[in-house]
C-alpha cells in the first residue's frame, strides 16, 4: 500500500467485568481512506471507537498513530494526535450554545487569559455556515436546535481542528435524507483532501457506496474485511449475520 | 426570543433578567408599605448584615449547583469554621491572620475530599455531604467537648471583620460584594466557569469533549467549602464566642436561595449573581416577619413554600 498508515490498531480486546466486548482486534486507517465498521447491535463497534478517540483504554493491545506506539489517557491525547470523533450521541452539553460546544475543552482565550467569546463566536459561525449556509441563530443553547443542527455543531467541530483520522460513530442515524446526502458528501470532500475515516453505520447501502474498505465486526472479532468496490450489499448483509461470506451455492439471497 | 416577561432562568450567556430581580423589586415595595421601620438605615445594615453570611454560603453552593451537584454540608463547615477561628485565638497579626487563613484553608479542603468522593470515586453528593456534615458536628463537638466556645483573646482588627462600618455599611457586605463580582466573573469568563456549565449540562458529553471533569468538580466543591468557611470567619469576628450547636442550619436557607435565584436542580443553568437577588428576597422577608413579631417557626414555615414553591414554578415554567 502506498497510501500512509495513519493509525494502525493490533490485538485490542476491551473487558467489562465479564463481558468480552472486544476480543482482538486488528484495524488499519490510511491517508484517504474511507474504512466502515458494520456490524450488528452490540458487536462492539461503539467500544472500538471509544478506544481510539481516548475515552476509555483498551484491556490489552497496542495502537499506533504514524508509526508509534501511544496510549491515550483521555479524549484530549486523541484529539492531540489528530483523530477526531463524531460520538453517536454527539457528546454536546445540551445547555450551551453551539460556539461553547465547538470549542468545549480547547476554549480560546484572550490576554488576559478570559474567554474569548468573540473570536470564538466568529469562527463557529463561519464553521457551521461553510457546512450549513442557512444556519444562523447559533448563540442559544443546543437542546433548542434541530437534529440536523445539532449534528452540524457536532461534525463542525471535530473538522476544525488539524484531523488526520475523524471517527463518525452512525453520523447520519438522526438525520432527513437531505442532510444525509450532505454528510456523504462532506465524507468524499475530507477524503480528497487526505483524511482518513472510520465511518461506523448500519446503512449497507450507502457504505457500499462511500467506503473504500468495509470492516464486518460480529461479538467483538473482525469476521471479514470487504473492498467496497469488489462486494455487493447481499454479501456484507450476510457477513454481518452470519459472520462468513456467502457460499455461492446458497443461491439467491431470500 | 424576545418575550418582554424573561422567565426564562438565567440562560448562560444571555443578557435576559431572571424574574427573581422583579420579585425583589416588589418584595422592597411591599416591605416599605407593610412597615415604616424598614426602610430606615439601620434596618437595610442588618438586613444586610443577615443576608450575607448565608449569601456567601449560597455563593458557593452555586457554583457547585451549575456543575450539577449539592452540597449539604456547608452548615457544618460554617461552624467548624467559627470554632477553629476562635480556639486559633484571633489576636496579634498573627494569631488574626492564622484566624482567617486556616478555616478557610479547612473549609476548601472539606470541599475537595467531598469533591473526591463525588467526582472521583461516583458518589452521590447528596449522601456524601449529609454525611461530610456528621462528620463533621461530631468532631467538632468532639474537640470541644460540647462546651461553650471562647476565644482566649479577641484583636480588635479581628472583630472589625464583622463590625466595622465604613461608610455605614458593615464589612461583610463588602466582602460578599468583592466575591459576588469575583464569581461573577470567573462563571462567565473563564475556561473554569464554562467547564463548570458544561459538566452541570452533560458530563459524559464534557469528558468526551476534552473537559477534565474531576478536576473541575472538585474544584466547585472546594470553592463552596472555602466560601461556608469565609461565612463561619465572620460569624466568629461578629460573636467572639459561641455554643457550636447554635451554629449552623445554613445549608438550607443558602439552597432555598440558590434554588430561588433560578439554578436549575439537575445543574448547567444558573448565575451568582440571581442567587445574590434570592438571598436580598429572603433576608427582606425575614426581616418583615421579624418586624411584624412573626415567630421563628411562621418564618420558617413560609421559607419552606417559598422553597417548594420556586422549584414548582420553575419546572413549571420548563428550561430555556
Ligand atoms: N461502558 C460499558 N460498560 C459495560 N459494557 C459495555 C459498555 N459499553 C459497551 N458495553 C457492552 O459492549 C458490547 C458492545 O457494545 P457497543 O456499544 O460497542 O455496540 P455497537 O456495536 O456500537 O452497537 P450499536 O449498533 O447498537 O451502536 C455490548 O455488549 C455492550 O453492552
Ligand atoms: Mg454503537
Amino acid at each position: 500500500m502506498s497510501a500512509q498508515t495513519f493509525v494502525r490498531l493490533t490485538g485490542i480486546t476491551k473487558n467489562f467485568g465479564g463481558v468480552h466486548a472486544l476480543k482482538g482486534v486488528d484495524l488499519d486507517i490510511s491517508a484517504s481512506e474511507v474504512v466502515a465498521l458494520v456490524g450488528h447491535n452490540g458487536a462492539g463497534k461503539s467500544v472500538l471507537v471509544q478506544i481510539l478517540s481516548g475515552v476509555f483504554p483498551p484491556s490489552s493491545g497496542e495502537i499506533r498513530v504514524m508509526g508509534e506506539p501511544v496510549s491515550f489517557h483521555s479524549p484530549n491525547d486523541a484529539r492531540h494526535h489528530g483523530i477526531e470523533t463524531i460520538y453517536q450521541t454527539l457528546a454536546l452539553a445540551d445547555n450551551l450554545d453551539a460556539p461553547s460546544n465547538f470549542f468545549l475543552g480547547r476554549e480560546l482565550r484572550t490576554r488576559f487569559g478570559f474567554l474569548d467569546k468573540r473570536r470564538m463566536a466568529e469562527a463557529a459561525g463561519k464553521a457551521l455556515a461553510d457546512l450549513n449556509p442557512s444556519f444562523t441563530d447559533i448563540e442559544r443553547p443546543v437542546r433548542q436546535m434541530s437534529g440536523g443542527q445539532r449534528q452540524a455543531v457536532a461534525i463542525a467541530r471535530a473538522i476544525h481542528f488539524d484531523v488526520r483520522v475523524l471517527i463518525m460513530d452512525e453520523p447520519t442515524a438522526a438525520l432527513g435524507p437531505h442532510e444525509t446526502a450532505q454528510v456523504s458528501t462532506l465524507i468524499r470532500r475530507l477524503r480528497e483532501q487526505g483524511i482518513g475515516i472510520l465511518l461506523v453505520s448500519h446503512d449497507v447501502r450507502s457504505v457500499i457506496d462511500l467506503a473504500d474498505r468495509i470492516v464486518v465486526l460480529k461479538a467483538g472479532e473482525i469476521v471479514g474485511t470487504m473492498t467496497a468496490a469488489e462486494t455487493d450489499e447481499d454479501s456484507v448483509v450476510d457477513m454481518i449475520i452470519r459472520g462468513r461470506r456467502r457460499e455461492p451455492a446458497d443461491g439467491s439471497a431470500p | 426570543m424576545n418575550s418582554i416577561w424573561p422567565l426564562a432562568p438565567g440562560r448562560l450567556g444571555g443578557s435576559r433578567i431572571s424574574p427573581i430581580w422583579l420579585v425583589l423589586v416588589a418584595v422592597i415595595v411591599a416591605a416599605a408599605l407593610v412597615s415604616d421601620r424598614f426602610l430606615t438605615s439601620y434596618n437595610i445594615a442588618s438586613v444586610l448584615q443577615q443576608g450575607v453570611i448565608t449569601g456567601i454560603v449560597a455563593l458557593g453552593m452555586t457554583v457547585v449547583l451549575i456543575g450539577g451537584q449539592l452540597d449539604l454540608s456547608t452548615g457544618a463547615i460554617v461552624m467548624m469554621a467559627a470554632v477553629m477561628a476562635l480556639l486559633i485565638g484571633p489576636d496579634g497579626t498573627l494569631g488574626i491572620t492564622l484566624a482567617v487563613v486556616l478555616p478557610i484553608l479547612a473549609g476548601a479542603t472539606v470541599g475537595v475530599v467531598n469533591g473526591l468522593a463525588v467526582y472521583r470515586a461516583g458518589a452521590n453528593s447528596i449522601v456524601t455531604t449529609i454525611g461530610m456534615q456528621f462528620f463533621l458536628i461530631g468532631a467538632v463537638l468532639a474537640t470541644v467537648s460540647g462546651r461553650h466556645v471562647r476565644a482566649t483573646a479577641i484583636g480588635d482588627a479581628f472583630t472589625a471583620l464583622a463590625q466595622a462600618r465604613p461608610l455605614g455599611i458593615p464589612f461583610p457586605v463588602f466582602i460578599f460584594a468583592a466575591l459576588v463580582i469575583v464569581l461573577a466573573v470567573v462563571m462567565s469568563s473563564t475556561v473554569f466557569g464554562r467547564h463548570v456549565y458544561a459538566i452541570g449540562g452533560d458530563a459524559d458529553a464534557s469528558r468526551r469533549s476534552g473537559v477534565n471533569v474531576v478536576r473541575t468538580g472538585i474544584a466547585t466543591f472546594a470553592i463552596s467549602g472555602a466560601l461556608a468557611a469565609t461565612s463561619g470567619v465572620i460569624i466568629a469576628a461578629l460573636v467572639g464566642h459561641l455554643d457550636p450547636t447554635g451554629v449552623g442550619g445554613y445549608e438550607f436557607p443558602a439552597l432555598t436561595a440558590v434554588v430561588l435565584g433560578g439554578t436549575r436542580l439537575t445543574g448547567g443553568v444558573g448565575r451568582p449573581i440571581d442567587t445574590v437577588a434570592a438571598i436580598l428576597v429572603i433576608a427582606i422577608i425575614t426581616n418583615v416577619m421579624t418586624i411584624l413579631d412573626y415567630q421563628y417557626p411562621i418564618q420558617l414555615l413560609v421559607q419552606g413554600i417559598v422553597l417548594t414553591g420556586a422549584v414548582a414554578y420553575y419546572n413549571w415554567r420548563g428550561e430555556a
